[in-house]
């Protein structure tokens, strides 16, 4: 089970790097309500690839991802223009695009195989993405790519953080949220296009957003956030082509997705401080508390009159009022957690 | 012609009491208004009322019926901000659909509808912008268009939450006239409101709100100073309390 | 050209174009894209039941695991521990992701080509037949043919209905008209409709035909319903547009229809009048321009008459005065001449009887 092939060494490198990178930048996107825009520009990619393919003839992985590169910054401009200079909504142009670029690079993939030059692998390839048939080259342009944007994170940190919390603030204060936008939208479409080749286009998504929303259910410290969310992507992207490896016909990307799917909703479910259940749990139990107390609320702002005596009686011997039926100090404390927003 | 009436309500949200303790009657025909600081609770206690937001404790009724069976002789004019000003629809659309709930499920709009909402648009001076497209107007008249269509509404009791945020001074005088004449054709008006400048002049009642009740009675009564100073000083005491 | 393949692609463009509309009026066109792509789960798993491609179970799974999505993701938003686009982003990769992995482990014997299911292929939708009433129509045909009407007769059905819960929600649950239903039925709708374009379009450019028409419409209506008609109108000119240029070129038919969806988009998005990038763009100048020249009158009108009056209003002198350059200040100078607000004698600039009014109304206000 844990001896690993050459290749299997490479491909989990390669995913870990990638899953830890995603995860990581990824956080800034979720945090700024952008979290699908990754979907908008790995789709958007596929033309540009094509295009790179018609005017080169290349089949050459880095010549394809200058080509997706291209293409995704275009499609990021029209965005920016359409969210710029219309009121149209940012959600149905993002789905637009993503689709109608998409529509573009298939009608360019079609005629390449009219000209009877490419194989009908490539758009699958390209929807699913490889991963296992990762070379050592591949692996230099993703480590190149994973640090640089790791790099990036731990320079501008400080910026990435008040420009993700309050875009207009920062705009006063640093005067640069075009800068700042456009660097992590570089950042951002890199990753996507390394991205792509591992895990494809549809499952980008996962990469990106999964890590932070899992590290988010942990931690309420941006810096635990981001770095848990590369961990979390890391341990993903390890397990996921390990899975790959060993169970038959498992496709690397899928798992991956499905790992980090199923490690956010366990931590949205089950995370003891902000999990659903816990949060449930803890929302039922102080509504209960509240309906119970109520009257005794009533004794402290008002006055004991209309309480009745069974009331009186089992405050008493709960230790929450005095024979002359004053709160306790018990009492005043409870109350005080009650009303104050403390949870129970 | 309806009065309306909260018995113990309370309403929490996440861990801590939105509205505590709330009792408060509003008498037919009357022009009442709901003051009090941000985070007072006033727009909840609407909603709660609405049955838009679960209660804690307590229960609202309206000359003694539950929401549920008078929903459709409520008219309720929510914030602007709740809308999308840019769908495509006009002015006169939007009026019209206060009449919706008169008219049930799949009937078509009649005429009368129509007409009562050409009526209600020329209460509220709107009448030459009916065809317009609601995101080409500014938001004094968005306002005038919300209150046009719970005109049409016909209700016996009206729900109105920061009808005079962001609108100019013409349109303020144009929607206070607007609630007057309400008032004067016996429907009773429930406003939240947050100048304290012109109570005085707009409502016959007043319910001064923080999360509990302050004070509640005829405007002369409740708005005092002291009674003031306690709506807005028990917010600061309990924000530094924290 | 094959006429079956044609009458297909306009059904299910006019189909999708005209969920479109209430998907894209309520933000939730990426929802629509999370469905186009969690369906595939739904017909994965009425497969393993069913173990027949053809069965109609298929389309019921996949239209209750579309709407099985819209529920899961408005559940994780409820926590509020989780924005909407986020959780719109987990839960499509996660069912995504868990049907591509059944397909390739469960179903690999199975004829369920992933690639057809994610791309569709109009190409192919004459060669699986089904009779009906003794003809035989392509089956892709009969069934977009049917969500078409389905569509319409919803829509019309509950016209009133359906625009008052996308405008209000709030008022809508106020006037007794269970959003919820609504909202729920109108997403059955744009799951069903997504799984009847599969075989055609695929999960992916099915979200083009859903929303480029009604966003290139909105570009120029102000009703709902000229909207819908609009929207309709654009689906179909798309569809005819894009199946000539596929013929033409010799590429595939859907990705023709999507990408002259979206070129009609940008079209309309640069130059609709009223809303168009370029005509907000000359209406800006426009108006600043008459801003500058109400300047110029007053500045003019102010000095008329007085001492320093060859120094600030002189042809050569005004700009520094004006503290424009002296090309922006020519070609005001030329603008106001030409709308006869201003005449130029012996270099001195003044006012015409028109402007000198224009300058009096000013002094009013």
């Amino acid at each position: 089970m844990f001896e690993f092939s050459y290749t299997l060494r490479l491909v989990m490198l390669g995913t870990m790097m990638l899953g830890a990178s995603a995860g990581m930048l990824g956080t800034f996107l979720v945090l700024r309500r952008q979290a699908l825009i990754g979907d908008a520009l790995s789709h958007a990619a596929l033309p540009g690839i094509m295009i790179a393919y018609l005017f080169t003839g290349v089949r050459s992985l880095n010549v394809l991802l200058v080509g997706a590169f291209l293409a995704a910054f275009t499609a990021m401009a029209v965005l920016e223009l359409i969210k710029r200079r219309t009121r149209i909504k940012f959600d149905a142009s993002m789905a637009l695009i993503l689709s109608g670029f998409f529509g573009v690079g298939q009608v360019l993939l079609s005629h390449i195989q009219q000209s009877g030059v490419a194989s009908q692998a490539g758009l699958s390839t390209f929807i699913f993405g490889q991963a296992a048939t990762m070379l050592r080259a591949d692996l230099r342009v993703i480590a190149l790519i994973s640090f640089v944007v790791v790099v990036f994170i731990v320079l501008f940190y400080k910026e990435l953080k008040l420009y993700v919390f309050d875009a207009p603030y920062f705009n006063v204060a640093m005067r640069r949220e075009r800068v700042m936008n456009a660097f992590l939208n570089f950042f951002l479409v890199l990753v996507i296009v390394i991205g792509i080749r591992m895990v494809g286009v549809i499952l980008m998504s996962a990469l990106l957003i999964a890590p932070s929303v899992a590290s988010r259910q942990v931690s309420n410290r941006l810096v635990m956030v981001v770095l848990l969310a590369g961990v979390f992507g890391g341990v993903a992207g390890f397990f996921g082509s390990l899975a790959s490896a060993r169970i038959d016909g498992m496709p690397t990307g899928p798992a991956i997705a499905v790992i980090l799917g199923v490690i956010v909703i366990v931590l949205l479910l089950f995370s003891p401080r902000r999990g659903v259940i816990a949060n449930q749990i803890r929302l039922k139990r102080y509504k209960r508390l509240m309906k119970r107390y109520k009257p005794l609320i009533h004794l402290k702002e008002n006055s004991a009159d209309a309480l009745s005596q069974t009331t009186l009686n089992v405050y008493r011997s709960e230790g929450l009022i005095d024979q002359s039926n004053h709160l306790t100090l018990r009492g005043e404390s409870l109350i005080h957690r009650l009303m104050g927003g403390v949870r129970p | 012609m309806r009065d309306f009436a909260v018995e113990d309500l309370s309403v929490t949200y996440g861990y801590e009491p939105v509205l505590w303790d709330i009792d408060l009657r509003v008498g037919s025909g009357t022009l009442h208004g709901i003051v009090g600081p941000n985070g007072a609770g006033k727009s909840t206690l609407i909603k709660a009322a609405l049955d838009l937001v679960p209660k804690l404790t307590g229960h609202v009724t309206f000359d003694g019926d539950a929401y549920k069976t008078v929903y459709k002789d409520i008219g309720y004019v929510p914030q602007k901000g709740s809308v999308d000003w840019d769908f495509p629809t006009t002015v006169f659309d939007v009026v019209l659909m206060g009449r919706y709930g008169k008219i049930g499920w799949l009937r078509r709009v009649r005429q009368q509808d129509k007409k009562q909402a050409l009526k209600a648009l020329e209460d509220v001076g709107m009448l030459e912008y009916k065809n317009r497209q609601i995101s080409m107007l500014s938001g004094g008249q968005q306002q005038r268009v919300f209150l046009a269509r719970a005109l049409v509404q016909d209700a016996s009791i009206y729900f109105m939450d920061e009808p005079f945020q962001g609108v100019d001074v013409k349109t303020e005088k144009a929607i206070v006239d607007v609630l007057k004449n309400l008032k004067k054709a016996g429907k009773t008006v429930i406003v939240v409101h947050h100048d304290l400048g012109t109570v005085e002049d707009y409502f016959d009642t007043l319910t001064l709100l923080n999360v509990r009740i302050v004070a509640h009675g005829p405007v002369a009564d409740v708005y005092t100073p002291n009674n003031i100073r306690r709506t807005y000083q028990t917010q600061l005491a309990g924000e530094m309390g924290r | 050209m094959n006429i079956e393949i044609l009458l297909t692609a306009l059904l299910v463009a006019l189909s999708t174009s005209l969920v479109g509309v209430f998907l894209v009026l309520r933000r939730l066109s990426m929802i629509a894209d999370a469905i186009s792509h969690t369906v595939l789960l739904g017909i994965v798993l009425a497969f393993l039941l069913t173990r027949d491609l053809n069965s109609p179970f298929l389309i019921v799974g996949a239209t209750l695991m579309g709407v099985l999505t819209v529920y899961a993701i408005e559940l994780l938003i409820k926590t509020r521990n989780i924005k909407e686009d986020a959780s719109i982003g987990v839960i499509f990769t996660l069912l995504f992701a868990i049907s591509i992995i059944v397909i390739n482990t469960l179903l690999r014997d199975v004829h369920l080509d992933t690639h057809t299911v994610l791309l569709g292929n109009l190409e192919f939708v004459p060669f699986n037949r089904m009779d009906i009433l003794g003809v035989s129509l392509p089956a892709s045909m009969v069934i977009t043919g049917v969500v078409l009407m389905i569509n319409i007769g919803f829509i019309s059905l509950f016209y009133k209905e359906v625009k008052l819960v996308s405008f209000d929600t709030a008022l809508a649950g106020v006037l007794g008209f269970a959003p919820v239903i609504i909202h729920y039925a109108m997403m059955t709708l744009v799951s069903l409709t997504a799984v009847a374009a599969f075989d055609a379009v695929g999960a992916i450019l099915v979200i083009a035909l859903m929303i480029a028409p009604p966003l290139s419409a909105l570009q120029f209506t102000k009703t709902l319903f000229s909207t819908i008609l609009l929207s309709l109108i654009i689906a179909a000119f798309n569809t005819v547009v894009g199946y000539a240029m596929s013929i033409i070129l010799d590429v595939t038919i859907s990705g023709s229809i999507a990408s002259i969806a979206l070129f009609t988009f940008m079209v309309t998005l640069i130059l609709a009048p009223g809303k168009g990038i370029l005509f907000q763009y000359l209406d800006h100048k426009r108006a600043k321009e008459n801003i500058m020249i109400d300047t110029l009158i007053m500045h003019i009108g102010n000095h008329a008459g007085s001492i320093d009056a060859e120094d600030e209003l002189g042809k050569e002198t005004i700009h520094t005065h004006m503290r424009w350059s002296p090309r922006m200040m020519a070609t005001m100078l030329e603008k106001a001449r030409a709308k006869g607000l201003i005449n130029i004698e012996n270099n001195a600039v003044m006012l015409s009887n028109k402007g000198a009014t224009r300058f009096k109304t000013f002094k009013e206000e």
